[in-house]
């Protein structure tokens, strides 16, 4: 369940904080991260996520296209760690222009942004080939 | 009232902090909280007291809770929760989780942690969230399965949980195992024991032990498998002594005395062996969900000569299954229908049931319901309920002074706003 091809244009691309260097991810551990249940990264930094809310249709087709997981379901995750105290929910940034800039900014950090979108200065995997 | 102090505080919190996701007090800690005002209706059969007869107001929940990250292995976290419902829940503070989680192990194909403190108990699919507004299908979780008698024992429990998950190409596991003690409030106990509340003794504590499994895999995306299996127990502490109820018994007609057991109990121990099937399937706009419940119950009833004491063990047995639709992101739809059974081979309970609840041991359902996101972090809840069988109606001091109908409905709209 390779994830490193995204063949459709359109389709949201990974970003990452510049010093986390190459990473390959599957469904499984994209979906793991997202759901807050992988707290480190091989190399021992903590995953900080970031997302759009829940109601932009980047987040949703992100969550539904690469992550293989509905929106709904995702937000029940988050809410169910949140108050239950079994994990916290990640950041929630306004804008695509904000998420390039937290993701570059804060070490471990990992986000997303449309495919047609620049990704300057930070790690980005899959959208346009 | 406590609970409304906890209202007061969380709506001036809403003020203060205004439309953010959460209340930040550093980068290691935030704040998050609910509150959830409904309106309950039930014209044929008092829900959690008479006043939802007419028309009640007298339900609301509150939860404010705190999380801080001292590293990213090691976490603390801790809710206080107030639950009014009518007569049924006093809206007292309470701690609803206050714990340590420290996560060992954090790869990319296992994790493996330990939590320790007051950690609310995975079973089947909405235990854990069943005090959650915003994490429930409807106004409630399924009575069927999440029924009140047994809450405040699976709730939580005050001890030790281990989790972990285990991945590889095509397969994810994920599982926790808890142990503890946990208190319990003793009049649903006493209902479901004796239909009334007992002139002495009361059930304090339980221990739980229990362990939660779910899979998914990866040939088929949204679906989750999980079973449950949970062992508690309790018993009745501070009960009559024998010499004070053998002295009561003697006075009174032997044919009495079967009728007026709750008077001269001097002792009960109820053991229960709880097994939760659970499968969820999330396709596109639709969630499906169909869980079943089996629980084995052994309880022990020690009466002073020449009463007998009695062992009884019963199966109860429980299933529901839901569909919901979400066809935008701010709304969705659900219907549900559901049976439970305290005996299965005794499903109308005819031989026990009292003469004012003669319905009390079985229950067969549908609710239908939505909830509109009408902002980020606003929503309204309604939903209806149309029953038969009265086992899921939640108990209330005094309900043995009202006749029970077999068929009912009640009726609810909410509002709730967390952050």
């Amino acid at each position: 369940m390779a994830l490193m091809a995204f063949p459709v244009m359109a389709e949201p691309k990974i970003i990452l904080h510049p010093d986390l260097g190459e990473q390959t991810f599957d469904t499984f551990y994209l979906n793991q991260i997202f759901a807050m249940q992988v707290r480190k990264w091989p190399n021992g930094e903590s995953i900080q996520v970031f997302t759009l809310p829940s109601q932009s249709k980047l987040h949703r087709e992100f969550a539904i296209n690469t992550l293989r997981i509905q929106t709904h379901q995702l937000d029940r995750i988050w809410k169910r760690m949140l108050f239950t105290g079994t994990g916290k929910a990640p950041t929630v940034v306004s804008t695509e222009a904000e998420m390039l800039e937290v993701v570059r900014t804060t070490p471990g950090a990992i986000g997303y942004l449309g495919g047609e979108t620049s990704a300057d200065g930070v790690i980005s995997i899959g959208g346009p080939q | 009232m406590i609970s409304n102090r906890l209202s007061l505080a969380l709506l001036c919190l809403t003020a203060l902090k205004g439309p953010a996701l959460a209340i930040e007090l550093s980068d290691k800690s935030e704040l998050h909280g609910f509150i959830n005002q409904a309106f309950l209706y039930s014209p044929d059969n008092p829900y959690a007291g008479q006043d939802a007869n007419n028309g009640s107001f007298q339900f609301r929940e509150a939860g404010l809770n705190a999380f801080y990250e001292s590293s990213s292995e090691l976490r603390f976290a801790g809710q206080v929760l107030a639950r009014q419902r009518e007569n049924s829940d006093d809206g007292k503070l309470r701690v609803d989780f206050l714990l340590a989680d420290y996560q060992v192990v954090s790869q990319r194909d296992r994790t493996f942690g330990i939590r320790a403190g007051r950690v609310k108990n995975n079973i089947g699919l909405y235990n854990a969230t069943r005090d959650v507004p915003s994490a429930r299908p409807g106004y409630t979780v399924p009575e069927s399965i999440y029924f009140e008698t047994f809450r405040d024992t699976l709730l939580s429990s005050d001890g030790i949980n281990l989790y972990g998950s285990a991945t590889t190409s095509n397969h994810r596991w994920n599982w926790e195992i808890f142990a503890g003690r946990t208190d319990i409030v003793s009049s649903p106990v006493e209902y479901y024991v004796f239909d009334r509340r007992l002139p002495e003794g009361e059930y304090n504590a339980a221990q739980t032990y229990g362990v939660n499994l779910n899979y998914f895999p990866a040939s088929l995306p949204g679906l989750q498998l999980g079973v449950s299996v949970v062992d508690f127990n309790f018993k009745l502490e501070n009960a009559r002594s024998e010499s004070d109820a053998f002295a009561e018994l003697i006075t009174i007609p032997p044919s009495e005395a079967a009728a007026q057991r709750h008077r001269y109990v001097t002792g009960n121990e109820i053991d229960g062996l709880m097994r939760v099937l659970s499968a969820q399937f999330s396709m596109s706009d639709w969630i499906f969900s169909l869980e079943y419940l089996n629980l084995i119950g052994k309880t022990q009833l020690s009466f002073p000569a020449p009463a007998p004491s009695s062992t009884q063990k019963t199966t109860t047995e429980a299933v529901y299954g839901q569909a919901e639709w979400l066809p935008t992101a701010q709304l969705s739809l659900f219907a549900r229908y559901e049976e439970l059974y305290l005996d299965n081979k005794d499903r109308r309970l005819s031989s026990l049931a009292p003469a004012q609840n003669l319905y009390k041991g079985f229950g067969r359902g549908w609710t239908v319901g939505g909830k509109w996101n009408f902002r980020y972090d606003l929503s309204a809840t309604a939903q209806a309920s149309f029953n038969e069988g009265t086992v899921w109606l939640p108990s209330f001091d005094g309900m043995e002074n009202t006749r029970m109908k077999e068929y009912w409905n009640y009726y609810v709209v909410s509002l709730n706003y967390h952050f």
